[in-house]
């Protein structure tokens, strides 16, 4: 172990300059998004945007840049000692393999992972986040970190020399960038939280980490060039992902986009697993749309959301046809946010789906016979206040370093400056509320665009309301609450169609 | 008792074959010099010796231990030097040393400021600064002070200006004598080597051309001139031993390949009875040359 050690200290001592640059042009950047801030008296909506813009267009570019230097950095720990080729100094000295690959990953992670984790939490612990903020936030720039890291890593065996890296890093780089666009959606959906999506398609997608961390070790052993790798990769895919491809339904990237209401729609016995007894008129195209409840009362301040899903139909003759159902966004939130507000009795939840057939479908008289049925993933969701910010010019609401600030009441709404902690997927809603009064109205809220960076997030938001501005009558001790739902949990149901009256324009 | 020893020792780079079925043996104690062209696989030989490559076939042993398996414990005992190994450039040459030392149980400490003293290397100065000499003299600096039993030079003098190839030659020849070392060297520069090597093995194309002492190489060849009194020489039937074979005049100039003086004079004399025959010792240079020759004639002749 002195050893592993001894070659630690060696790479550290190598890598500290351009360590110490990254870690601080980093840090540097967190610091400068952490002073941002809209000034008082500013009204023009344009402006507003575009600034708020440039700010998340220049975090951005820093994230990359973080991103891109933890993995050039993770890469050149490696070439520092190639493990490919037959140059390097370590191969003809009593270096094993197992030693310098101990060495390399304690110093890479110790370095690249580790140190910024815990500056970056020393950093936001400055800035006044709670315990529990601060964990969120390092947990993430953690996973983010190792991610990269292993990545880069694996990469860097492979590599004679850091041309031959730089091309294989952008290759993976590419390959994340068009993922989003080659998997299915439903594999997307999974994308999460650990504590929501645990499926079959996360461990999939997750898979390449496992591997590429035996390949790592395995390069250290062995010293294959990356043409075996390449040979192995190659029919891996060969073997395993043509037919999963093949079975990847492309045909709805631009569908023709038919909505149905089926009233009937309800959430059967998960144990059961029926079949339906329906029958419904997808009509023209190959996209309808359901809206279902669950038809099952909720704990109070929790919140039924879909998540993903899955499903087919069955024609008279009892052919099947796999469909794709997908979750249409943005609707049934206000109702959701007032019935997880609702004192007692719980909420009823309320989800649209759209249903994407998964062959293309020509109108044919028999499609009135056509049912329906799928299994639904849930997200149940726990909704908090996390502050109210009284309804006047410049009001703040702050608890540690988490920050919302009501900067101006302008024609367009109210225009909300919030600063905290990144989290996972959340669900924010804001409500205008009026004790004396006694009334409580959604406000409706668009996003003008916002800034993250090392686990810390900045965003300016505009409020308003279905009808006219917020008049004076109203702001009169009134409060805009803001409420946050979690994801706490997911299950699954099973769902039927139970009726095929149809509406084309898609209205309940 | 040989340190070093390949049987059948085969590499293929695609379609091309570097090495062919070598079958050499290094015996401990001794200089051995590998010879041959460029591209003739002496670099290829030397890293499947020190598994930085593995064999298409066959097998070797160093250290009486399979090449594939050259772990920690023999390396320890390797000193390796190549013109090829890429050092660790931004370290200082007292950084390198002090990197290398924990590495090797053996590392003698009076042995290294010896040899830096000798080498005159300046310590505080970056590898990347210092002159292609000088870092593989910083390259042979690190791998001696653990007093390997066997040092692997893989083409050290190339790139080497005179001067420096001599200090380079009497620090080889200096650590050599300071005990029981094994220095293998790769060279295709054989006026260097030749002051160096015991044993001599010459690679062309990729397969053996031959290997043995020094001493016993330069006592078989002799550059044979006969001068004839009168008349013509009888060049017809010349034994196998004799390469070369050119007459000018009175004048008949051979290599005797199995020179061995009685036997030479009384063959000389069955075909020249009245010429005086006069044997000259060659240099390994001119030896080399001969062999290469006669190599690209059998080649040609396939």
């Amino acid at each position: 172990m002195t050893l592993v050690w001894h070659i630690v200290r060696k790479d550290f001592r190598r890598m500290a300059v351009p360590v110490v640059g990254w870690l601080g042009a980093v840090l540097a950047a967190t610091l400068w998004l952490r002073t941002r801030r809209v000034e008082p008296g500013v009204a023009d909506l344009g402006v507003l945007t575009n600034w708020i813009r440039s700010v998340g267009v220049l975090a951005n570019f820093v994230a990359w840049i973080a991103s891109a230097g933890a993995v050039m950095l993770g890469g050149q720990w490696i070439l520092e000692d190639r493990v490919t080729g037959s140059d390097s100094f370590w191969l003809t000295r009593p270096i094993s393999g197992r030693r310098l690959l101990a060495a390399k990953v304690i110093g890479a992670f110790s370095a690249l992972v580790i140190v910024p984790s815990l500056l970056l939490l020393v950093v936001l612990a400055a800035c006044g986040f709670s315990a529990g903020e601060l964990f969120g936030a390092v947990r993430t720039h953690l996973c983010l970190l190792s991610a990269l890291v292993l990545v880069a890593l694996a990469l860097a065996s492979l590599a004679e020399n850091l041309g031959e890296f730089l091309f294989a890093a952008l290759i993976a780089g590419g390959l994340v960038f068009a993922g989003p666009h080659a998997l299915p959606p439903a594999w997307l959906a999974v994308m999460g939280p650990s504590e929501v999506v645990l499926g079959r398609e996360a461990v999939i997608l997750l898979l390449p980490f496992p591997v590429l961390a035996a390949v790592l070790v395995d390069q250290f052993f062995t010293r294959r060039s990356w043409r075996w790798w390449t040979v192995l990769t190659l029919l891996a895919a060969a073997v395993c992902g043509v037919r999963l491809v093949w079975r990847w339904d492309l045909s709805g990237v631009a569908p023709d986009v038919v909505q149905a209401w089926l009233p009937e729609a309800k959430v059967a016995d998960p144990a059961a697993k029926p079949w339906p007894e329906v029958r419904f008129s997808p009509l023209a195209g190959d996209v309808t749309r359901i809206w279902g409840e669950t038809g099952a009362r909720l704990p109070d301040g929790t919140w039924l959301a879909p998540w993903s899903s899955e499903g087919g139909a069955r024609e008279a003759d009892g052919r099947k046809i796999d469909v794709r159902l997908n979750w249409a966004p943005g609707c049934g939130e206000e109702a959701a946010v007032q019935e997880a507000l609702a004192p007692a009795g719980g909420a009823v939840a309320r989800w649209p789906l759209l249903v994407t057939w998964r062959e293309p479908l020509e109108p044919r008289p028999e499609w009135r016979t056509v049912a329906f049925s799928g299994a639904m993933r849930l997200m149940r969701l726990r909704g908090a206040v996390l502050g109210e910010v009284p309804l006047r010019d410049n009001a703040v609401v702050a608890r540690g370093a988490r920050s919302l600030r009501l900067v101006a009441m302008l024609r367009e709404g109210l225009l909300i400056e919030e600063r905290e902690a990144l989290a996972g997927p959340t669900h924010d809603y804001y409500v205008l509320v009026n004790r004396a009064r006694g009334t409580a109205q959604p406000l409706q809220m668009r996003e003008l665009g916002g800034a993250s960076l090392s686990g810390l997030g900045y965003r300016l938001r505009l409020l308003s309301t279905d009808a006219a501005p917020v008049t004076a009558v109203e702001r009169d001790g009134a409060v805009v609450v803001k409420v946050r739902f979690t994801p706490e949990g997911r299950f699954t149901r099973w769902i039927t169609t139970t009726a095929a009256a149809s509406t084309p324009e898609g209205k309940p | 008792m040989n340190i070093i020893e390949t049987q059948d020792l085969t590499r293929r780079f695609g379609k091309t074959e570097a090495l062919h079925g070598l079958t050499l043996a290094v015996p401990t104690g001794s200089v051995f010099a590998l010879l041959g062209p460029n591209g003739a696989g002496k670099t290829t030989t030397l890293k499947l010796l020190m598994n930085l490559l593995s064999p298409t076939a066959g097998s070797a042993t160093v250290l009486g231990v399979d090449s594939r398996r050259l772990g920690e414990r023999e390396f320890a005992q390797i000193g390796y030097v190549s013109e090829g190994q890429q050092l660790p450039q931004w370290m200082t040459v007292r950084q390198l040393l002090d990197y290398c030392r924990p590495f090797y149980p053996t590392w003698d400490r009076g042995l290294e400021a010896t040899l830096l003293q000798q080498f005159q290397l300046p310590e505080s100065r970056k590898l990347s600064e210092l002159s292609r000499g000088m870092l593989m003299k910083a390259a042979l600096l690190s791998s001696l002070p653990y007093r390997p039993k066997l040092l692997v030079l893989d083409e050290p003098f190339s790139g080497l200006d005179p001067l420096v190839r001599d200090e380079f030659i009497r620090g080889v020849l200096e650590v050599s004598a300071l005990g029981e070392w094994t220095v293998v060297v790769s060279s295709h520069d054989i006026e260097e080597v030749e002051r160096l090597a015991d044993h001599i093995a010459m690679l062309e194309d990729g397969r053996l051309a031959l290997s043995e002492r020094t001493e016993a190489l330069q006592a078989r060849f002799r550059r044979i001139e006969v001068t004839q009194d009168e008349g013509g020489a009888v060049l017809a039937n010349v034994p196998p031993a004799w390469r070369e074979v050119e007459q000018a005049g009175r004048l008949v100039r051979f290599v005797d390949t199995a020179y061995e003086a009685a036997a030479t004079e009384r063959l000389c004399r069955e075909r020249f009875p009245s010429a005086a025959v006069v044997a000259q010792p060659m240099s390994l240079r001119e030896i080399f040359i001969v062999l290469a020759r006669q190599a690209r004639a059998k080649r040609a002749a396939a």
